[in-house]
């Protein structure tokens, strides 16, 4: 590289800052970013660390770069670019390695859009390391997160970034977060595939016999042909515990309640008897949600996916109703009878508000946490609940309506991301969601009920 | 006294995946280096020494704060080097 950081951290008072000839430049190409910059600030502590042969920047902790061979680490994030790759997206600066690393790979006339994930850390990385000739460069283009809206086909990033992002940069983090560990997720399905395949063999006689999903969804529609059909969406993170008192006066009041096969215990312990209890997962661990009492569960219809737990579905001798999801796995099912395909990448909340929204236009959300609120992985009175210090000290993160970071993980986060875009899409077709409890994942076009504290 | 050439392969794998933001595969590949090395500190106590130790407890806190560069350095450029070099080298 052609320049040190030591020697920038060095020169920090100089009149003027360092960083002036970049900030002019930015001012000139990019003149709203330059007053983002203005406005920022940056809260994140920077130290000097020389612990290796290469003097690297520690922020909040966390090493932007290695202190040993940046370089060789910044050739390997750039990674192979294809020829044919035109547009690249870089996410994060970090301490400036790969933008000109990326720029002398892409192909003559190529654009390379560079994501700032933190304003403020990027003001302040001006002056201390030159950043101006990528900065000048005609194939550059430098954007805010917030004009991303999905990821590219190709993109590179600057991992650490990731832990260091402005609020606004949340989602698309979230998303990157996701492309990061997917590979790591189909690794961790294959782990279950042979009890999917085994369940998918055995529920396969019980799943051609019961009615499909689509004769309750009608006969509910029918039951609320009013129209401005209320109905809860109850899922078993912690913040159910808060969302009680509502769920019950909204269900008095008349809505239907649809509740993901964990939250059945800590309803049913609060008198409210779910109209639809949802399931999806293969695993017999949801056993234990079903051993509540079953003489309130009389109105309460069960909607599964054939992957779920046979000695799940068989047990349930109140109605019950199959659906699939759009996973290639239950190809074989939908060409054996008409099935009707509920939204889930993976978690029981995603069909449960598929539901919701096929039936209902005010769509309350409850216990919809993806994450652990209260340091606790479940509402109370759910089986398998329990406080737990470890996820209480994850660095994944998602955003509640009390704007609190609040201890996630990695598979939570996707789910939350999905469920995101799916009530994106239900929204521009006139439903409507509501948020029970502060505590809960803060979710894009989810408002929250302002009596709910 | 050297560390087998598969162990390095595998721990060089570990740290770029670290280095690339693959955390999940990385925590993965280093339990699996992190079994062998105990397997070959077992064998030949040397292996563990003060400043080995020094070194994991160094890297041990990077993971605990999700210092995944600080943690891929630990391991690459202190730890293996130790191994790989002999307990009575300096790095």
């Amino acid at each position: 590289m052609a320049w040190s950081v030591s020697c920038f951290i060095a020169n920090m008072d100089e009149k003027p800052p360092p960083g002036q000839a970049a900030r002019d430049i930015i001012a000139d190409r990019w003149p709203s970013i330059a007053v983002h910059m203005q406005q920022a600030r940056c809260t994140i502590e920077l130290e000097l660390d020389q612990s290796g042969e290469a003097p690297t920047l520690l922020a909040n902790g966390i090493r932007l770069a290695s202190a040993w061979q940046p370089e060789r680490e910044a050739q390997l994030q750039c990674g192979p670019l294809w020829p044919d790759v035109a547009e690249l997206t870089l996410f994060g600066v970090g301490m400036g390695y790969l933008p000109p690393l990326l720029l002398e790979r892409l192909p003559a006339g190529g654009k390379l859009r560079v994501v700032l994930l933190n304003i403020g850390l990027f003001d302040v990385m001006l002056d201390l390391i030159e950043m101006s000739d990528w900065l000048a460069h005609q194939a550059v283009e430098l954007v805010c997160a917030d004009a991303i809206t999905r990821l590219p086909a190709s993109f590179r990033l600057t991992p650490p970034m990731l832990q260091l992002v402005d609020p606004a940069a949340e989602p698309l983090r979230d998303w990157l977060l996701q492309a990061l560990s997917e590979r790591h997720m189909q690794v961790h399905q294959t782990d279950v595939q042979d009890t999917l395949e085994r369940n998918l063999q055995r529920n396969m006689v019980l799943h051609d016999e019961d009615n499909d999903v689509a004769y309750l969804l009608n006969e509910m529609i029918s039951e609320q042909l009013a129209g401005d059909s209320n109905v809860v969406v109850a899922g078993a993170g912690p913040s159910l515990d808060h969302a009680i008192g509502v769920i019950q006066q909204l269900q008095g009041e008349g809505a239907s309640v649809v509740a993901v096969d964990a939250a059945l215990a800590p309803l049913l312990n609060n008198g409210i008897a779910p109209d639809v209890v949802v399931s999806i997962d293969p695993l017999d661990t949801i056993k234990r949600f079903f051993e509540v009492d079953r003489d309130q569960l009389a109105n309460t219809a069960l909607v599964y996916f054939p992957v779920v737990d046979p000695d799940v579905v068989a047990g349930w001798t109140q109605r019950r109703f199959s659906a699939v999801g759009s996973h290639e796995r239950f190809q074989s099912y939908r060409k054996m009878k008409k099935s009707t395909v509920l939204f889930s990448s993976g978690s029981v909340i995603h069909p449960a508000v598929d539901i919701a929204c096929r039936v209902g236009r005010q769509i309350h959300l409850a216990g919809v946490d993806f994450g652990y609120p209260f340091a606790s992985t479940h509402a109370s009175g759910v089986a398998v609940a329990h406080e737990s210090a470890t996820v209480a000290s994850s660095t994944l993160t998602v955003r509640n309506y009390r704007d609190d970071a609040v201890p996630s993980q990695m598979n939570f986060i996707s789910y939350y991301r999905d469920l995101e875009q799916f009530v994106d899409r239900q929204t521009r077709r006139g439903s409507v969601f509501q948020n029970i409890g502060h505590y809960s994942a803060r979710i894009r076009h989810v408002s929250v009920l302002p009596v709910a504290a | 006294m050297s560390a087998p050439a598969s162990d390095d392969d595998l721990l060089s794998k570990c740290c770029d995946l670290f280095r690339t933001g693959h955390h999940a595969e990385a925590s993965v590949s280093l339990d699996k280096w992190l079994q062998n090395w105990t397997s070959s500190a077992a064998a030949n106590p040397a292996l563990m020494d003060e400043a080995s130790c020094k070194s994991l407890g160094v890297a041990l806190d990077c993971q605990q704060r999700h210092d995944w560069i600080g943690l891929a350095d630990e391991l690459e450029y202190v730890l293996a080097r130790r191994v790989r070099t002999g307990p009575e080298s300096t790095v």
